[in-house]
C-alpha cells in the first residue's frame, strides 16, 4: 500500500474510532403534531426481543402514569453495542433502548368561580 | 375528586432540553392540579399546595426553583436544591367585566385572560384561537410554558410589538408559605378587588416590583398566573427571500423600510422581520423573512409542512461537531448545506400566529447564543462575527431578530430598537472557540451589548453590572421589597449568586 493510502486509510480510522463510539446507530422520533408533554425528562427502558421475536421482555411498556391524554412521544434508539450483539448472536438477541414522554392532558378553561 | 398535589420522582441529576449540561439535583417534583372543575377554586388549592412546598423547603433549608419547559440553555432557571415541574398546571381563566379596572378600556371578551404558569405556548395558542384570540407574540417556538417565556425575556422578531413579557399586565406570586400577591403596575392598573378575592391575594400596585419580576427567572418567587393581553384573532402573510446584502443591510441598521422597494410588499414596515446570513456564502445574498399582520379570514391557504422529508437526525449535531473539529475545511460544506434545507423560500404563505410559529422538533446537542445590541450596532456586529467564524470555522449560521424596548428592568431588549444577534450551532471546540472570541470582540471594539437570560453566555457580576447599570439595583431592591426575608435564600439560586444579583451595590 502506498504511504498517501495509508495515512488516508488511517485518517478515516481516527475518524471512526474519534467520531463513532458516542453515537447511537440509528434514533427514531414518534410524536404528533399536538405534541405537549408533561414531562421534563424522558422515561426509558431497554426492551429486548429474543429468539427472534419468539420472546419480548418486557413482553409490553406500560406506562400506568400517563392516564387518559396517552404519550406524547416516544423515542427508539439502538447503538454500536446492541447492533453488533444482534449479529454476533445471529439475531436471537436484539435490544432497543425505548424512551417516551406522557402527554399533557388540556387545560381546564372557563370564568368562574 | 382528587385534590392538588406533589410528587418526588426522585431524579437527581437534570438536563436542559437541549442537553447542553447536567445539573445535579437534591429532587425534581411533579406539581399536579386536583380535579375541581372549578377553574379558580383547583387554581386555589394549588396555590394552597405550593405554599406547603415553599413551606417544607424553609424548613430544610433548599432553594426552589420552578421549571417549564426546560428551554434554555444556562443554569439560570437551575437550581442545586428543588426543582418543581410546572408544565401540569395549565388552567386558564377567561376574565369578566367586573374583574377589569373600567380605566383599562372597554370591557373586550377574552382580550385579558389569566394563564396558570404552565400553559404552553402551545395550549395558549390552541385556547386562544378557539376564543378568537391570539398572542402578540412568542419565540420561534411552542414548547415553552407561558411563565417561562417571560421570565427570560423570550423575544420574537415583531419590530414593534416588543417580547413576550410585554404583554403581561399582571403576575399572581407565591413569595412564602402565608404570602401570595398580585402584582401589577401602579401606572397601569388592570384588576379589580373581586379578581384580587376570588384568588385571595395580597393587592400590590407598584411599577417598579411589577417591571424587576418580568424577567426574574424565578427568583421573584413562585410565578403562579400570569395575567396576559391578547390580540384578536390575526393572520400573518409570510415572505422568505434571498436578497443581496447591500439592499438589506440599510434595515438591519436603521428598520427604516420606508425605501425598501424590493420587499414583498414594497416600503410598508413588516410585522415580522428577520434576517439570516450563511457567513460562508453571502455572494448569494442574506435570508430575509419578513410577515405582514392581517386581520383573520377563514379562507386562507394553509401553511402545509411535509413530515416526510429528509432532515437532521438526532445525533447529527453531536457527530458533524466532532467531524469538523477534525476537519474543519468542510464548515463551508455544511453550513450552507443545512441552511439550505432548512431556510427553503416561502412566497405569500399564510396562517395564525400558532400556525406560523409551531412545533419545534429538537435535533440533540444544539447550541446558541444570543446578544442584544443597539440597532445601529448591527451591522458592525455581523462583520466581526463574519471574520471570526472564518477564523475559528464556527459552524453555524448568524441570525438578527428586532424588537422595541422592553418594560422590564433586566429585559436583555433594552435599546430602543434591539437587534438580537444570533449564533446557533452544536456542540464542538469551534463552536466554544468562536463564541469567546466574539464577546472578547465585542468588549475589544466598545459596542455595548446585553446577554440572552437564556442562552449561552460568560456572565459575572461586572458583567451584568456593565450591561445594566443602575438598573441591577433597582431590580435587587424590588425583590428585596417583595419578598419576606426569610423566603429569599429560597428563592436564590447559584447563578444569581455569580452574577450579583443578590446585592446591592452600596448595602
Amino acid at each position: 500500500m502506498k504511504k498517501t493510502k495509508l495515512v488516508s486509510f488511517g485518517f478515516c480510522i481516527l475518524i471512526i474510532v474519534y467520531c463513532v463510539p458516542l453515537q447511537s446507530c440509528s434514533k427514531y422520533t414518534v410524536t404528533t403534531t399536538q405534541r405537549d408533554p408533561a414531562d421534563v425528562y424522558y422515561k426509558k427502558k431497554i426492551a429486548a426481543s429474543y429468539f427472534w421475536g419468539i420472546v419480548n421482555k418486557p413482553r409490553s411498556i406500560i406506562d400506568t402514569a400517563c392516564g387518559k391524554t396517552g404519550l406524547s412521544e416516544v423515542k427508539i434508539t439502538s447503538n454500536i453495542g446492541y447492533s453488533l450483539l444482534h449479529v454476533v448472536t445471529l439475531g436471537i438477541v436484539h435490544v432497543v433502548q425505548v424512551e417516551w414522554k406522557c402527554q399533557k392532558e388540556p387545560p381546564v378553561i372557563g370564568f368562574q368561580p | 375528586m382528587a385534590s392538588s398535589r406533589i410528587q418526588a420522582t426522585n431524579i437527581k441529576l437534570l438536563s436542559t432540553i437541549h442537553e447542553n449540561f447536567k445539573q445535579p439535583i437534591d429532587n425534581l417534583f411533579n406539581i399536579f392540579n386536583g380535579d375541581n372543575p372549578n377553574v379558580l377554586a383547583g387554581y386555589n388549592e394549588t396555590t394552597k399546595t405550593i405554599q406547603q412546598f415553599l413551606g417544607d423547603a424553609l424548613q430544610k433549608k433548599k432553594s426552589v426553583r420552578a421549571l417549564g419547559g426546560n428551554w434554555s440553555w444556562t443554569k439560570v432557571g437551575f437550581t442545586k436544591d428543588w426543582m418543581l415541574s410546572t408544565l401540569r398546571l395549565n388552567r386558564i381563566k377567561r376574565t369578566l367585566p367586573e374583574e377589569i379596572e373600567p380605566s383599562f378600556g372597554t370591557f373586550e371578551s377574552d382580550k385579558l385572560v389569566f394563564a396558570q404558569c404552565g400553559c404552553s405556548i402551545q395550549e395558549l395558542n390552541t385556547v386562544l384561537r378557539s376564543l378568537g384570540r391570539s398572542l402578540k407574540t412568542s419565540g420561534a417556538s411552542n414548547g415553552q410554558t407561558i411563565a417561562g417565556l417571560i421570565s427570560n425575556g423570550t423575544h420574537g422578531s415583531a419590530i414593534d410589538t416588543g417580547s413576550s413579557q410585554d404583554y403581561v399586565v399582571g403576575l399572581h406570586l407565591i413569595v412564602g408559605l402565608n404570602k401570595h400577591v398580585y402584582v401589577e403596575r401602579a401606572s397601569r392598573p388592570v384588576v379589580t378587588n373581586v379578581f384580587i378575592q376570588k384568588i385571595g391575594a395580597e393587592h400590590v400596585r407598584d411599577d417598579s416590583i411589577f417591571n424587576a419580576a418580568l424577567v426574574s427567572f424565578g427568583s421573584f418567587g413562585f410565578i403562579h398566573g400570569v395575567m396576559i393581553e391578547t390580540d384578536p384573532l390575526y393572520l400573518l402573510n409570510v415572505f422568505r427571500k434571498q436578497m443581496s446584502g447591500d439592499v438589506v443591510r440599510p434595515l438591519m441598521q436603521s428598520l427604516d423600510f420606508t425605501n425598501a422597494p424590493f420587499l414583498p410588499r414594497p416600503n410598508v414596515r413588516p410585522f415580522h422581520f428577520q434576517v439570516t446570513i450563511n457567513p460562508y456564502d453571502t455572494q448569494k445574498g442574506y435570508y430575509v423573512t419578513v410577515m405582514y399582520k392581517e386581520t383573520y379570514r377563514e379562507n386562507y391557504p394553509r401553511i402545509v409542512t411535509d413530515f416526510n422529508k429528509a432532515g437532521p437526525g438526532e445525533d447529527a449535531p453531536i457527530l458533524l461537531g466532532r467531524i469538523t473539529d477534525i476537519v474543519p475545511q468542510i464548515t463551508p460544506l455544511i453550513v450552507s448545506t443545512t441552511i439550505k434545507s432548512g431556510y427553503a423560500e416561502i412566497d405569500n404563505a399564510w396562517g395564525t400566529h400558532g400556525e406560523v410559529f409551531t412545533t419545534t422538533m429538537l435535533r440533540g446537542k444544539i447550541l446558541s447564543t444570543a446578544m442584544g445590541v443597539a440597532v445601529e450596532n448591527t451591522n458592525n456586529v455581523m462583520d466581526i462575527a463574519s471574520r471570526l467564524s472564518k477564523e475559528h470555522s464556527f459552524v453555524g449560521v448568524f441570525s438578527c431578530r428586532f424588537v422595541k424596548q422592553t418594560f422590564a428592568t433586566l429585559g436583555f431588549t433594552k435599546y430602543p430598537f434591539t437587534c438580537i444577534a444570533e449564533f446557533d450551532s452544536f456542540e464542538a471546540q469551534s463552536t466554544w472557540r468562536f463564541f469567546n472570541a466574539l464577546w472578547k470582540a465585542l468588549d475589544d471594539a466598545a459596542i455595548p451589548y446585553t446577554f440572552h437570560w437564556g442562552k449561552v453566555n460568560n456572565l459575572d457580576a461586572p458583567a451584568v453590572r456593565k450591561m445594566y447599570g443602575n438598573k441591577v439595583d433597582e431590580w435587587i431592591a424590588a425583590r428585596n421589597k417583595l419578598i419576606p426575608k426569610e423566603m429569599l435564600p429560597i428563592f436564590t439560586n447559584e447563578f444569581m449568586v455569580q452574577t450579583g444579583l443578590t446585592n446591592l451595590l452600596n448595602a
